[in-house]
């Protein structure tokens, strides 16, 4: 099984994350929307089952942004666990990303 | 069997002698009831042929005495042979004790009938007699026992915050013993756990399976577990002890300290809810995993999920002893009925449900057990002693160095390694993911940085992003001779303030420290070291970035940022 998973529903990408998130992701996760073509997608990247991040996650979350172009706070992070909201809002990732 | 013959002819005596030695019995003789009473005494006599007007004491007065004298069941049946036929003389007999007569003349055949039926009754009696004394012991045994183990019951389920203004509970079971189980603890970051569990069945068997779970929570509570990971213990736990028949359907929740998270594992309890402010529903909460107890270890699915709360927010969570209430007609109470309390206005469901449920049946037989348990949001707090206590440390400043070589650093998840050693510390527990992070930084920082002498202005784009970590795999995998060296220290500082003092010292030829401590703005690099510098009092870099000091503030609470 993949740890990167991407589920697409109409002009909604969400992709999930299993396990640790770090650089070893790096070519799934990249996959996992610069192949996409349609500009106007909604992505969701949802963590639920992401028991560790660290700086390159952070790194690759912000690469992702970067590459979509999104405005702000226009990607939604889901289902995020405690000890990674932590990480998340110790680097402020709350104004680049939408927590839902 | 032992014949007692009561009669004042010897002839008489003699006849029934004859015709009772023939049959096998031994026959003891009595000339008057008061020798009759005196033998019975003597003997262990198993049934009495009594002629009724006698010398010195007739035979209505021997049997009293003699039936008088018959007790802890043993039954001595008495049979008049008399010459006497009206009613009134033989009612007297039997009023008397007798429990059968035989008008003399008598048959031989159906006197020996009659003491073939009698004695069958007396070993009836005996039987019942001894079954009865049987039982009267098992009960007293079972008394004292189910004393013991319902102490024991009680010592265990003390594991439970009497106290917590987040946590109400109705915990009403069906016999003695409860198959439910409600476990509370504080986490080691202040949060809350919570844990609802029924057995199948109720009653001592169903409770078994309690205890284990009731004695090991608070230990994986306090190792500051996931609620997945407290689940898979759990399962294990009850896999090798419970006959196959036997699971746990299970929640497991874990409020953070800020009570507006929860992490929660669910296992065959009928939906709890997550209800509004306004007391409508907010959300039901399904079960997304089979009970505990029959999963195999290797296929138990540690996932969870995650839920947000708002203020005023409730999580009400109940066994099937709720919605399988009967009433005296035999209706149930209904998942229905439960979802009728949850309505927009009705700002405590909690207290309602139980009103309902009592209005419903009207204190009819409960056939299982009924625990319905609350969890509101909003800052956990917990009253009890049990809190663990984050100020005070007294314990032991100890000091846990690593060195790693080649083989450790080509290894992945090293951190993790070194983790799994730090972590068990307790004073470092409550901020286990935040060291765990720490080191993970410093860990890269050291051997991409100063080993591997790779360049952090690579990450300024995003195929730089990439190839950053294509050259950091192929520079690891040749890497010939290398260490880093970790120092963890417990200590107080000068301002007396319990730290963590992390020393990394790598054998690299050190990089541009000023450039990294600078580099955290929005670029993808430089993040690591801006996360270090945000966790601690203090980062200081040595001998050109080769070594570098952190103090991680063990006791004080993280500053979160904004959010």
């Amino acid at each position: 099984m993949s740890n990167v998973n991407v589920e697409k529903s109409g002009a909604n990408i969400q992709i999930s994350i299993t396990g640790r998130f770090d650089f070893n992701l790096l070519q799934e996760f990249r996959d996992a929307y610069s192949n996409e073509t349609d500009k106007d997608c909604h992505y969701a990247i949802d963590l639920s089952k992401t028991d560790y991040i660290d700086s390159s996650a952070l790194g690759m979350l912000l690469n992702m942004k970067n590459h979509l172009g999104a405005e702000d706070r226009q990607i939604e992070i889901k289902n995020c666990q405690p000890n990674l909201i932590k990480i998340f809002s110790i680097a402020h990732f709350d104004k680049k990303f939408k927590f839902i | 069997m032992r014949i007692l013959i009561v009669d004042d002819q010897a002839t008489n005596r003699a006849i029934l002698v004859w015709l009772l030695e023939d049959d096998g019995h031994e026959v003891i003789e009595a000339k008057d009831g008061l020798e009759a009473v005196n033998l019975f005494q003597e003997h262990e006599i198993d049934i009495v042929l009594m002629d009724v007007m006698m010398p010195v004491m007739d035979g209505l007065e021997a049997a009293r005495k003699i039936k008088a004298l018959c007790i802890d069941g043993n039954h001595v049946p008495i049979i008049f042979l008399t010459a006497l036929e009206d009613d009134k003389a033989l009612s007297e007999c039997l009023e008397s004790g007798g429990d059968d007569f035989l008008s003399k003349p008598y048959n031989e055949a159906v006197l020996k009938a009659k003491i073939i039926a009698h004695l069958r009754i007396r070993e009836l009696t005996q039987q019942i007699a001894e079954s009865n004394k049987q039982l009267t012991l098992y009960n007293n045994r079972w008394q004292r026992e189910k004393n013991i183990v319902s102490h024991i019951f009680n010592r265990a389920l003390e594991h439970n915050l009497s106290d917590c203004d987040n946590l109400r509970s109705h915990i009403a079971p069906a016999s003695s013993f409860n198959g439910d189980i409600l476990l509370s603890a504080p986490s080691p970051s202040g949060g809350l756990y919570v844990f609802l569990g029924d057995f199948t069945g109720h009653g001592l068997g169903a409770s078994i399976g309690t205890l284990p779970i009731a004695n090991s929570f608070d230990q994986l509570a306090n190792r500051h577990l996931s609620v997945g990971e407290i689940a898979y213990e759990f399962n294990r736990m009850l896999l090798t002890m419970l006959p196959d028949y036997m699971f746990c359907c299970a929640t497991l929740l874990e409020m953070n300290p800020e009570g507006n998270c929860v992490q929660l594992w669910t296992g065959g309890l009928p939906d709890g809810y997550i209800i509004n402010a306004d007391g409508s529903i907010k959300e039901p909460l399904v079960s997304q995993n089979i009970p505990l107890g029959i999963e195999k270890s290797e296929q138990f699915n540690k996932g969870f999920q995650v839920k947000s709360l708002a203020e005023g927010e409730k999580i009400i969570l109940f066994t099937d002893g709720i919605v399988e209430a009967e009433n005296h007609s035999g209706e149930f109470f209904t998942e229905q009925g439960l979802l009728d309390v949850f309505t927009k206005g009705n700002t405590d469901p909690f207290s309602g449900v139980l009103e309902k449920l009592n209005d419903f049946t009207q204190g009819a037989e409960q056939n299982d057990d009924i625990t319905l348990v609350e969890v509101s949001s909003g800052v956990v707090k917990i009253k009890d002693t049990q809190a663990p206590s984050q100020d005070h440390y007294q314990g032991v400043n100890w000091n846990i160095s690593f060195e790693l070589g080649v083989d450790d650093l080509q290894r992945a998840h090293v951190v993790d390694e070194l983790m799994s050693v730090l972590g068990a510390q307790t004073v470092l527990r409550p901020s286990k993911d935040i060291i765990g992070l720490l080191l993970a930084e410093l860990y890269s920082n050291a051997l991409e940085h100063g080993i591997l002498q790779l360049s952090s202005e690579l990450k300024k784009t995003e195929s730089g992003f990439i190839e950053y970590y294509q050259q950091r795999e192929a520079r690891l995998s040749a890497l010939e001779e290398a260490y880093i060296r970790i120092r963890c220290k417990i200590m107080r500082d000068d301002e007396r303030e319990l730290i963590l003092r992390i020393r990394f010292e790598d054998s690299g030829s050190g990089f541009d420290t000023t450039a990294v401590m600078q580099g955290e703005k929005d670029d993808s690099f430089g993040r690591g070291v801006s996360l270090i510098r945000k966790t601690c009092k203090r980062t200081e870099y040595f001998n050109n970035g080769c070594a570098v000091e952190v103090d991680f503030p063990v006791t004080r609470n993280i500053n979160l940022g904004d959010s």
